[in-house]
């Protein structure tokens, strides 16, 4: 045994890892359709909540343009999905991050009517504490629904915080941070929506082919 | 642990107890201690640990003849690394949801010292159906450990058990909650990481008082056995 030729080591380790990527490719190949099925089953069950009912009569999940502005948290294309009812606009699901929380970004969809008010803000992706920053969850708690119909256009800058800050919404206890953070990127997101919405709904849409989970 | 007349049973044995590996050879505590903070977590990267040691063991035996001394790490850990790859794409496309609720330590099973510890010092060295059983042995210990410590903290610490369960088990599942009291009143420190720290050391304290105590009722019935042999002699 401890006498094989180095050659030989490599030859067999070479045909161990051609057959290990092979396998992979293989599982991988035949499980893709399923994982982008159950993101795109995860995404539009988010999507159909953050709009009221009969608000929209066009294919608004196909309606997106990719949108490139700091208001939305980053400098990355975040997505914008505009919903018309009788072909004038009648609000958008605006995908927006907050990289002030506790611990990574926040990804946000927020729900926005025309007149800027807010329907619907749910998080998509987030790394907030197990146990404390996660109750911004809808499982976890009901904390985030404070946001269900906003006026935004009515509000004004010292409403959007903490009642500890001085703003007018409830903290989640043990993470101010976090619900400061979430609450920020909303006020940010949907003062922009209010500036931009004439310009946003006149673009032309993006054709997609990627989830974004 | 080298002789190769382990018995099916004392293997079982060695695996649940006497050699379990959260609470006696203490391997792989970080995903032990990071995702036990609800039972059906628990559950979730239990079995696919189960999996991804069944897997390994059984491969690392069958080829152990071919594996020689030098690339034999390197060989494991690919062995491993596929197969936990395939255990995650699996898990991506049929249970995303508790994909997303493990997160970063689905992948990181690669890293659980554990399997490459029995692909080194057991199954490397053993029959197919002994290294097979073995890595059911182990897997089944690491995950009643999971299990009991999730199940703990989740009860102590949000009033409820098996919370989320539909994620795993379908949507049949989302009535299996059982809630023991509100949120809010629960003991925040059994989620949190400490909560982890203090309860796997409850744990190991009670196995060692019960081993301790096994240990005491054997050495008083053998002190017994010697004493009448020795009246009986005189």
């Amino acid at each position: 045994m401890s006498t094989v030729k180095p050659q030989r080591s490599g030859l067999l380790l070479s045909a161990a890892v051609l057959t290990c990527t092979l396998l992979i490719i293989t599982v991988h190949w035949f499980s893709e359709p399923t994982i982008i099925a159950a993101q795109q089953k995860q995404l539009n069950e988010l999507l159909d909540n953050l709009l009221p009912a009969k608000s929209a009569d066009n294919n608004f999940k196909d309606n997106v343009v990719l949108i490139e502005s700091e208001a939305l948290g980053t400098l990355d294309a975040q997505r914008v999905y505009r919903a018309e009812l009788n072909g004038e606009p009648s609000g958008a699901i605006i995908t927006a991050v907050s990289t002030m929380g506790y611990s990574g970004d926040i990804t946000l969809l927020i729900g926005i009517e025309y007149n800027g008010t807010i329907h619907a803000v749910r998080v998509l992706s987030h790394s907030e504490t197990p146990g404390l920053g996660d109750v911004i969850e809808t499982q976890k708690s009901d904390w985030i629904f404070k946001f269900d119909q906003l006026p935004t256009a009515a509000l004004t800058n010292t409403y959007w915080a903490v009642k500890k800050n001085g703003g007018e919404f409830d903290r989640i206890t043990g993470a101010t941070i976090t619900s400061n953070a979430v609450i920020k990127a909303v006020e940010r997101a949907s003062s922009w929506y209010r500036l931009n919405r004439d310009n946003l709904h006149g673009k032309k849409s993006v054709k997609l082919n990627q989830t974004i989970l | 642990m080298e002789n190769s007349t382990n018995s099916n049973k004392s293997l079982l044995i060695e695996g649940l107890w006497t050699q379990n590996p959260g609470l006696v050879k203490l391997l792989g505590l970080c995903p032990l201690l990071a995702v036990s903070n609800s039972a059906v977590n628990a559950i979730g990267l239990g079995i696919a640990t189960l999996f991804t040691l069944l897997v390994s063991n059984t491969l690392v035996s069958v080829f152990r003849h071919h594996i020689h001394t030098a690339i034999r790490i390197p060989l494991y850990v690919l062995i491993i690394a596929t197969t936990v790859t395939i255990v995650e794409l699996l898990m991506r496309a049929w249970f995303p949801g508790m994909f997303a609720a493990l997160g970063i330590f689905l992948p990181l099973i690669v890293t659980n010292c554990l399997i490459i510890g029995r692909a080194e010092a057991f199954a490397s060295r053993q029959s197919v159906k002994q290294a097979f059983i073995d890595g059911l042995a182990m897997g089944l210990g690491f995950f009643a450990v999971l299990l009991i410590l999730g199940s703990a903290r989740e009860i102590i610490g949000q009033g409820s058990w098996l919370s989320n369960a539909n994620l795993l088990f379908g949507d049949l599942a989302s009535t299996w909650k059982i809630e023991f009291f509100d949120r809010s009143n629960g003991v925040l420190l059994a989620l949190l990481p400490p909560g982890a720290f203090i309860g796997l050391g409850l744990m190991l304290a009670v196995k060692n008082a019960i081993d301790a105590s096994l240990k005491t009722k054997r050495d008083t019935v053998e002190l017994l056995n010697q004493r009448n042999n020795q009246q009986a002699n005189t």
